[in-house]
């Protein structure tokens, strides 16, 4: 939980969309947060925390780390 | 609601500091405090007409009725951060209302900080989750 971080990625866009244009409202109703929330999650603007993580990969049925992906920071980043 | 709370900070604010400029702030204790109680109604009054003519006024701009929907983690990491700022503000105004004192300025200022204290904490945590809904 937190503010997003420029290195934490996600493809939840893709994966609503593999999953017949499921709506941000639909996703955020199964997941059990706001839209808001979800829209805030989608642009990268804000990163949940583990649980809601593991509940959006659980609604596409995926692994945790086809939905978001981290780089790590690079040397300049301190 | 946190457009509301601002504009009746804004409009009790500048009420009461129109009337302070105008001779307001001179007067017994019990007068000021009396007028500071008036002020801390209306703003609570404002905020709730105005709240709910906000509320009509989304509904009907959404064209489907306004739901409150349960906080999330999001709403407490936005609540969190606000109420910390809120506190810290309101910390040190009230921390600097005492340096006039203090200095032997008119024990009347007291009974303003007393007032300006919380409603400037409660502005900071209203800026504050405008803010962080937008950033986070």
């Amino acid at each position: 939980m937190g503010k997003g971080q420029a290195n934490v990625s996600n493809t939840i866009r893709t994966l609503r969309f593999h999953a017949g244009e499921m709506t941000q409202a639909a996703l955020a109703e199964q997941v059990g947060v706001t839209r808001q929330t979800i829209v805030a999650i989608e642009q990268g603007r804000y990163s949940p925390s583990l649980e809601v993580a593991f509940r959006i990969a659980h609604v596409f049925g995926v692994p945790l780390d086809e939905v978001f992906q981290w780089t790590p920071p690079g040397p300049d980043a301190g | 609601m946190a457009w509301v709370q601002l504009l009746g900070v804004a409009l009790v604010g500048g009420w009461l500091g129109w009337d302070a400029l105008n001779g307001g702030a001179v007067g017994s204790t019990a007068e000021i405090a009396q007028k500071l109680l008036w002020a801390v109604g209306a703003m609570v009054g404002f905020n709730i007409v105005g709240a709910i003519i906000g509320t009509i006024l989304v509904s009907i701009a959404q064209r489907e009725e306004l739901k409150d929907e349960s906080a999330d983690e999001r709403d407490h990491a936005v609540a969190a951060r606000s109420l910390r700022n809120s506190g810290i503000a309101t910390s040190i105004v009230a921390a600097l209302a005492l340096i006039p004192l203090a200095l032997g300025v008119d024990a009347n200022l007291a009974i303003y900080a007393l007032f300006v204290a919380p409603v400037i904490g409660g502005t900071i945590n209203a800026a504050s989750e405008l803010y962080y809904y937008r950033t986070m």
